[in-house]
């Protein structure tokens, strides 16, 4: 952008700003005719500027009560409810809510101590089992064939 | 609950009819209920106010929850295709102080004009003029300089007043 057309650029902008600044009655009556002049030079604007400044008060669309204050009140004291019901479900005094809160806090603990126990009891019982297998397929073998084979095994060691 | 949640609560009756009324501006044509959208914003606020860092007032932290619980409920409706076929009558006035019918009707058609700009126009319009915060409360909540906020009011202002010219609106 040439220099000419940047400074043509800012002082509409600048117009622009001041003319918004005369429609929300910010300007005093000396910096509106200072306004109204410059204005002169630029007829786009100057009509905007008149249908801004002569636009209806957009203010006084939501101006006047919109509600009842009953109406008000009891939307106030609803929400109020709304809120204390809250405050007390989430009340660390309820027992319901204590017992969720210490859920939380201690499962991770509970379940690793309920499975290291369970763990423990299993190997210990799998080791029992095993054990006890191997002295009764010794003493008492299951199958003939290894009965048979256990003693020609007796009789070669005692041969021996 | 925390000392923040305390201050909060009393600040409720308060905060709330100046809310209601932005709100009320701000959602009018749509079928959004405002009295939802600020029971919902309030529980929100109520329930994060940790959350808040007090760089601003309390006002304009719950503004911007408000305008985005809205924004989801807007996105959720698809309220902007129905937007602007909102026959006049539906915006309705519960105060019957106007001094004739014909200056209620002119109100009526104001009302229509406003929600009929762009949603980025009309948050503008809502909070500045409607609600009365200063460009810079306006641009903390919508987290947009001040001079684009400018240029925003800029725009909304010339489109009411062609949307207003074809209403035949002058004066109210």
């Amino acid at each position: 952008m040439k220099n000419s057309e940047m400074k043509n650029h800012n002082s509409l902008s600048q117009l622009e700003n001041e003319i918004l600044q005369a429609s929300e009655n910010e300007l005093t009556a000396g910096e509106r005719d200072q306004l109204e002049k410059k204005l002169a030079q630029y007829p786009k604007l100057e009509k905007v500027y008149h249908d801004l400044t002569q636009m209806p008060d957009i203010s006084k669309a939501y101006d006047r009560t919109m509600l009842s204050s009953k109406k008000m009140d009891s939307n106030v004291s609803q929400l109020l409810e709304a809120i204390e019901s809250e405050d007390h479900e989430h009340s660390p005094k309820s027992f319901e809510n204590l017992s969720i809160h210490y859920f939380k806090r201690y499962a991770l603990a509970a379940s690793l101590l309920f499975l290291a126990l369970t763990s423990g009891f299993y190997f210990s019982q799998n080791g029992l089992a095993e054990n006890e297998l191997t002295v009764e397929e010794l003493l008492y073998p299951m199958e003939e064939n290894e009965s048979e084979t256990y003693v020609y095994y007796l009789e070669q060691l005692f041969e021996q | 609950m925390s000392s923040s949640n305390d201050e909060f609560k009393k600040q409720i009756p308060e905060l709330y009819p100046r809310l209601h009324r932005a709100m009320t501006a701000y959602l009018a044509g749509s079928n959004v209920d405002p009295d939802d959208i600020l029971q919902e914003t309030f529980l929100k606020a109520y329930r994060s106010v940790d959350q808040f860092e007090g760089k601003s007032g309390f006002y304009t932290w719950v503004y911007s929850i408000a305008r985005n619980l809205s924004i989801d409920e807007f996105r959720k409706r698809k309220h902007e295709k129905k937007r602007s076929t909102v026959p006049v009558e539906e915006f309705e006035i519960e105060s019957d102080d106007f001094k004739s019918e014909d200056q209620k009707e002119n109100v009526l058609i104001l009302r229509k004009a406003i929600s009929e700009l762009p949603e980025l126009l009309k948050t503008v319009v809502v909070m500045k003029t409607i609600d009365g915060m200063s460009y810079s409360e306006i641009s903390e909540v919508l987290d947009v300089n001040e001079q684009t906020l400018k240029n925003r009011m800029f725009r909304a202002r010339k489109e009411l007043a062609g949307i207003l010219d074809k209403m035949g609106v002058n004066e109210i």
